[in-house]
């Protein structure tokens, strides 16, 4: 199994836990990750906004250089997985978008002919890695954990892009979280938003949004929660603070990045997989949960 | 095919709360939430609500939710929602019951209302008909499909937590008007949209592409409005500030800039600045600040030269 790794803005920004757990989590199950280090940003729908063929020649350049050199892309942001999804979907499907995107191209001596797909390291674990060989690595069963999935949004919507899941009644997280022996915990929030789009924008409306799907999983009976995506990562962690003085309820809720929840399964230390780093602190939790 | 509705009931007059209540239907294979509902009302329990017209997925009157999420009763066959044999149906979400499946539409309807949903004239009188290309109307044909059922308006996450939100439909039906070449008011309901809690609420979280019986994929709508609103300069807003740092800082370094985004967006506000600092020391001391001036990725040159051959192009 080896992929052109793509890390997004984000993992190598606010949250580098998440890049440092998937390369270590990777190492461990034996998944070769290429870093594209010369990849640009996926544009993030904000690129779209101001111009979809600018959006469309950025994500086209990450999809040629995977191409050159032979790799699907794996990412480990929701936000970059729909977009580069959504340039493949085009660029594979439209010729006529392809003839102008590679015309752009080859101002740079690139051009993409539409052999490569974009997976996300959820669905790459279940499909291209298998859950039963991922059980057999487990070293350390999360058994005290009952854990949240959060989806967030662009793993799941527009199903049409994203195909993995049913948007209404997705199971993925869940079959990987029971695979890693804790207990997947279901709530209204899970498929919802997180708000992290309009996070700088409208930053009561995200804190409502943020609060509200926290709140449900915790009182539905979780102890901690998990995301594919460091966006919501950010908004359930990093601001749950301000989510909590917003909805006036202390919460207190660890949120893992998956490769986080994985590498735990398999024994490896919270101190490689950066939990540090989580502004939440899980210590406690695992401690109680009896998860070293 | 037999079916268990487990279905929401609420009649305000009678009751305290909203209760479920089962009725075990035999329907014919292929039939229709709507078929099963009628045959519930005409033979089993008369006093069950829910709106209904055409049959035919064009009125847009019998929405409600299937298994928490929104759709109409016509169009939606049974048998793929089926689980265990259970059909759950609910009123639409974001708006009060009126009685069981039939909600008050009006906070919808206001916020329809508020896009000015007609063509405003020009000053001038045309001295012959509009004519208007293929390639004009072509934007237009999408959002043209909405049948206001208010699907996408139910199960809105930004609507969830703001009533104030113009919510999918309205912003899809502003831009299929700001679109419009006929139409005299773009420059206005540009500015309006964009000044309210409208244009740039949105988070796109494409519950209402998702949704939308009529696939008018509103939150494409919502995209191609924003951009019509940056390119007519209605810039001093943060939801534009935000669009146009980002562009910037991708051009710049190749990469999003996590520090300078979000200070351009507010506009070095020093309220908003405040109110920002004390998650930036926890996350500084949590060593999750990122540096505030970003290196360029490698190669960032040829970014710089792809996104400058694409606008050229626009």
């Amino acid at each position: 199994m080896r992929y052109a790794y793509f890390t997004g803005c984000v993992a190598k920004g606010t949250t580098p836990e998440l890049n440092a757990s998937t390369l270590k989590v990777a190492e461990k199950l034996g998944i070769e990750l290429e870093e594209m280090k010369s990849a640009s940003c996926c544009g993030a729908g904000m690129v779209d906004e101001y111009s979809e063929d600018t959006a469309r020649a950025l994500n086209g350049r990450t999809l040629a250089l995977a191409e050159r050199d032979g790799l699907n892309i794996l990412t480990i942001c929701n936000v970059c997985t729909l977009n580069l999804r959504k340039a493949n979907k085009e660029l594979k499907e439209d010729p006529e978008l392809r003839e102008r995107t590679n015309k752009v191209l080859g101002k740079i001596g690139l051009q993409y002919n539409g052999g490569v797909d974009v997976t996300q390291f959820l669905w790459a674990l279940i499909k291209d890695y298998g859950l039963d060989k991922l059980k057999a690595q487990v070293k350390n069963p999360l058994t005290g954990l009952k854990i949240a999935p959060f989806y967030g949004c662009q793993i799941l919507r527009p199903s049409e892009l994203n195909g993995f899941d049913d948007p209404n009644n997705p199971t993925s997280l869940e079959s990987v979280i029971t695979a890693l022996g804790a207990e997947p915990v279901d709530y209204d929030g899970k498929t919802k938003c997180c708000g992290f789009l309009i996070l700088t924008v409208y930053e009561e409306t995200a804190m409502a949004m943020t609060g509200r799907h926290l709140q449900q999983a915790k009182e539905a009976g979780a102890n901690c929660m998990v995301t594919p995506c460091p966006l919501c990562h950010i908004n359930l962690d990093i601001y749950q603070s301000k989510a909590e003085s917003q909805i006036g309820t202390k919460l207190g809720l660890p949120v893992f990045h998956l490769p986080q929840l994985v590498g735990l399964a398999l024994g490896m230390q919270p101190a490689t997989l950066r939990l540090t780093r989580n502004m939440v602190n899980p210590y406690k939790l695992l401690h109680e949960a009896g998860v070293k | 095919m037999e079916v268990r509705f487990q279905i929401q009931r609420f009649d305000p007059e009678a009751d305290r709360r909203p209760y479920t209540k089962d009725y075990d239907v035999s329907l014919f294979d292929g039939a229709t939430v709507l078929d099963g509902l009628i045959k519930i009302k005409d033979e089993m329990d008369g006093t069950l609500s829910f709106r209904r017209s055409c049959r035919s997925a064009i009125c847009g009157s019998c929405a409600v939710r299937v298994n928490g999420n929104a759709m109409l009763a016509c169009k939606t066959q049974i048998q793929p929602h089926l689980r265990n044999g259970v059909l759950k149906v609910a009123p639409l979400g974001n708006m009060r019951v009126i009685k069981d499946l039939v909600v008050d539409m009006t906070p919808f309807w206001q916020q329809i209302r508020g896009i000015q949903p007609w063509l405003a004239t020009k000053p001038v009188v045309p001295e012959r008909e509009n004519i208007v290309s293929q390639d004009k109307v072509e934007p237009l044909l999408k959002p043209a499909q909405c049948i206001m059922c208010a699907s996408c308006y139910s199960d809105c996450n930004v609507a969830e937590v703001d009533k104030a939100f113009a919510g999918p439909a309205a912003l899809a039906k502003g831009f299929r008007f700001v679109a419009d070449v006929r139409d005299g008011a773009s420059g206005e309901r540009i500015k309006r949209m964009s000044g309210a809690r409208a244009t740039w609420e949105c988070s796109r979280c494409y519950t209402c592409t998702e949704v939308c019986p009529k696939h008018v994929a509103p939150l494409d709508c919502i995209s191609l409005l924003r951009g019509k609103t940056i390119a007519a300069g209605v810039t001093d807003t943060p939801g534009a500030r935000h669009v146009e740092a980002f562009v910037e800082s991708v051009k710049h370094t190749g990469r999003l800039n996590e520090v300078s985004l979000p200070l351009k967006t507010r506009g070095f506000d020093p309220k908003a600045l405040l109110s920002m600092a004390p998650i930036a020391i926890k996350m500084t001391i949590k060593g999750k600040m990122p540096l505030p001036i970003e290196r360029p990725i490698p190669e960032v040159e040829d970014i710089r030269r792809i996104m400058e051959a694409a606008e050229e192009d626009k």
